[in-house]
């Protein structure tokens, strides 16, 4: 004869109470902890992945400005050096390829749908004595051979904004 | 005496049918399970390492090539090819469309990509005084695509 159902026993682990209530709650709550816990793991993984990404391609993009920054300092001299009646030639502005060089133009530069950049030129002055880099501009020791250019950007990886920034200088080389 | 004790009979009745189903469907949900996670587990890693070897690749690609276009003297700009006059040779970089390779007439050709990586586009432009570069690189599912500005260093 088969038995499909075990006859009634003492035991703890040979009786014919099924969970409880309690029992089956615990079990499923340890069930779900561990999957919210592994589904939370991936998906940090993603944002990290996604993030490392982010950062280094918003590396690229601001050093590429100081590297237009140092295009322009030799095809763009007049208008980085001697640009008239404005205090500078590019405030919050961005490059762009014209006519197969660059340009500057203002306002910022949405790149990919997640960073924006500006690059500025400021004025540098220079102590008349030593010819070194003042750290505070002084108008009347202005270095019309020497502008600052500064690079910025923002970019979102995600889960929060970051900025960066990047200063080089300018220097008129007298081509 | 001893074989008495061994085969002595406490309890007759096994598994009935049921918990045995029971305990292998709940065995083989669990086996699929902790299979599934593992598994899970193992492609984030390959993921992971993908990406990083992407970012590694295309960090050192960057830095070639800034210290070569820093260094270069002449220049001749094709969207494919670039060729950098160097102070003792000239330097021809292009893609296979799997590599990106470098030909240098004194020390001759190199690879500048892993093996793992592929290279499916290389293009250059060139701007006034510097050289813009677009590539994409890529390993089996993750694909890095930059596009940057590498200035001439002013004589």
């Amino acid at each position: 004869m088969i038995h499909f159902c075990k006859p009634k026993k003492s035991s703890f682990f040979f009786n014919n109470k099924g969970f409880s209530i309690i029992e089956a709650i615990v079990g499923i709550t340890l069930a779900a902890l561990l999957l919210v816990a592994f589904t939370a793991l991936i998906s940090q993984t993603i944002k990290i992945n996604h993030a490392n990404t982010s950062g280094l391609k918003a590396t690229m993009y601001l050093q590429e400005l100081i590297e237009i920054a140092k295009d322009l300092e030799q095809s763009a001299t007049p208008t980085i050096f001697f640009a008239t009646g404005v205090p500078s030639p590019c405030i919050n502005c961005h490059p762009e390829i014209i006519g197969g060089i660059w340009n500057l133009v203002s306002g910022p530069e949405p790149l990919e749908g997640f960073a924006t950049r500006t690059m500025t030129i400021s004025p540098v002055s220079r102590n008349p004595v030593t010819n070194e880099i003042e750290t505070t501009y002084d108008f009347t020791h202005d270095s019309t051979s020497t502008k600052m250019a500064t690079a910025t950007i923002t970019w979102y990886d995600g889960s929060q904004s970051h900025t960066s920034k990047l200063e080089t200088y300018l220097y008129y080389y007298g081509q | 005496m001893a074989s008495k004790i061994f085969l002595k009979k406490k309890n007759e009745h096994g598994f009935t049918l049921m918990e045995t189903i029971v305990a292998l469907g709940i065995g083989l949900l669990a086996t699929t399970m902790i299979f599934y996670i593992f598994t899970l587990g193992l492609k984030n890693i390959q993921t992971i390492k993908n990406i990083e070897s992407l970012h590694s690749n295309a960090n050192f690609l960057l830095n070639t090539f800034t210290y070569w276009i820093k260094q270069g003297e002449t220049f001749t700009v094709s969207p494919n090819t670039l060729e950098i006059g160097m102070p003792d040779s000239i330097k021809t970089i292009t893609s296979n469309g799997k590599k990106i390779i470098v030909n240098d007439t004194i020390s001759g050709i190199a690879y500048l990509t892993d093996d793992s990586i592929g290279t499916t586009s290389l293009n250059f432009k060139g701007m006034a005084k510097s050289i813009q570069i677009g590539f994409t690189l890529e390993t089996d599912k993750e694909k890095f695509s930059a596009t940057t500005t590498i200035a001439q260093r002013a004589f």
